[in-house]
């Protein structure tokens, strides 16, 4: 029993893992805020989540928090009835007639940037008396002119619950991780790396870049 | 030894966690670690949208100044480090703005109104059909908030909103939507699921009024946004 002890406190340190930190990567010619810029955010992408819900909701939760900013925002059913009507649905689409002149985005909705986004993770884990749910971002911008890569921004979250949250009691360590994973909390989750990641953008748009 | 394995075991799992980053030193209201989480209570959205609204979702939209019940009045005069009505209806444009309406700025509505003489607690006094003509909509929100606090005791901590929000047809007059809803933060070791290390962190991040504020207005307004959306589906 005693042998056991060791793995199993082990594993359970493994399983409060770390999320991707805040990483940006900026090219220096990003307009400074000299004027409010205009922002077309393009639909949102995932090789990992199944379900278009939780993309579509980071996406709305980005625009949603760049209205903050040094920004003018076009309406996104706009964007999207535009790029359906081009026969375009994927961002790499997109970028692609962009850069071929055959989507003039900056010319149709005055855009000055594009932002586009892509979810690396969503993961919700139950391991009995352990629970988390795992989310990693990376958002893009792009001069909707040339289409050439502005800026990009990365960052995972992981909300642990249970065990190594300590729980208050022999219940609580039962009840924990399944309330770790209630709805709520899976937009608390997506509610705090959106705010962070667009705060990024806003700051790129009012702090000079040299 | 026994002792000493219990120790070095709760020890181990505080210590448990990533090195700080830039992001937790000014938000980290989850940041991988989980430190400053807040549970939100969640109460039942109240809610009426007309068939008009189903109808005709090409209209332009202007989210009026929030008007304050006494006691918000009371509560939110005490700040000074947040105003709490304002981030309320600017998270709630964001949220809003996402939906198939044309909305026009805040900072457009205020001027505007400004440039009429109509100050922010004048709002409920000038009819909506002459409101609707100085901002050129056709539909304005109203937000009357009836609850907003900040609590931190030793015991517990709270931040909370309730709010109602009325969209009115600027022509008619007529409700186009009405939705009611309280939505609050409460922290403490009570209730189920309840975790040491999130008991610890309650109070502190409580004390960040202006994220413990917007966390809940976001919550407010994804709610009441769901709600509608529902509605406008059925």
């Amino acid at each position: 029993m005693n042998s056991l002890k060791f793995p199993v406190l082990l594993s359970i340190l493994f399983l409060a893992g770390c999320a991707a930190n805040l990483s940006v990567v900026k090219n220096l010619n990003f307009i400074p805020g000299e004027r409010k810029l205009t922002v077309v955010v393009l639909p949102f992408e995932s090789k990992t989540v199944k379900g278009e819900e939780v993309v579509n909701q980071v996406r709305e939760e980005v625009t949603a928090n760049l209205q903050e900013g040094n920004f003018y925002l076009a309406e996104i059913s706009e964007v999207d009835q535009y790029l359906k009507d081009s026969n375009v649905s994927r961002s790499e689409e997109v970028l692609l007639k962009l850069r071929q002149n055959q989507l003039p985005l900056n010319e149709v909705f005055n855009a000055d940037i594009l932002v586009q986004g892509r979810i690396l993770e969503w993961t919700k884990t139950y391991l009995g008396l352990h629970s988390d749910i795992e989310l990693d971002v990376e958002l893009f911008v792009f001069d909707a002119k040339s289409g050439k890569m502005l800026a990009k921004v990365r960052k995972g979250v992981i909300k642990n619950s249970g065990i190594t949250r300590l729980p208050a009691g022999y219940i609580a360590a039962g009840t924990a991780p399944l309330a770790g994973l209630k709805k709520s909390v899976q937009q608390n989750v997506i509610h705090t790396l959106t705010r962070e990641l667009s705060q990024t953008l806003i700051e790129f748009n009012e702090k000079p870049t040299i | 030894m026994k002792k000493f394995t219990l120790l070095a075991f709760i020890f181990l799992l505080v210590g448990t966690g990533c090195a700080k980053n830039k992001a937790n030193q000014t938000d980290g209201d989850v940041a991988g670690e989980g430190k400053k989480n807040i549970p939100l209570i969640s109460y039942p959205v109240d809610s009426v949208v007309s068939s008009k609204l189903s109808q005709n979702p090409v209209l332009k939209v202007a989210i009026l100044p929030p008007t304050l019940s006494e006691a918000a009045i009371e509560t939110t005069e005490k700040w000074d480090d947040v105003n709490a009505p304002a981030l309320f209806r600017t998270v709630f444009f964001g949220r809003f703005s996402v939906l198939p309406y044309k909305d026009i700025s805040i900072q457009q509505v205020d001027s505007l109104l400004s440039q009429n003489g109509i100050e922010s607690d004048q709002i409920n006094k000038a009819s909506s059909k002459r409101l609707s003509q100085l901002l050129g909509v056709n539909a304005l929100i109203y937000i009357h908030l009836t609850e907003v606090e900040n609590v931190n005791t030793t015991v517990h901590a709270r931040t909370e909103y309730a709010a109602t929000l009325t969209m009115i047809d600027a022509e008619t007059s007529e409700e186009l939507w009405r939705t009611t809803l309280k939505q609050n933060t409460f922290g403490g070791l009570i209730g189920k699921g309840s975790q040491l290390a999130d008991f610890v962190a309650f109070e502190k991040a409580n004390r960040n009024r202006p994220l413990a504020f917007r966390k809940v207005a976001e919550s407010w307004s994804h709610r009441v946004i769901a709600d509608l959306r529902e509605k406008l589906n059925e």
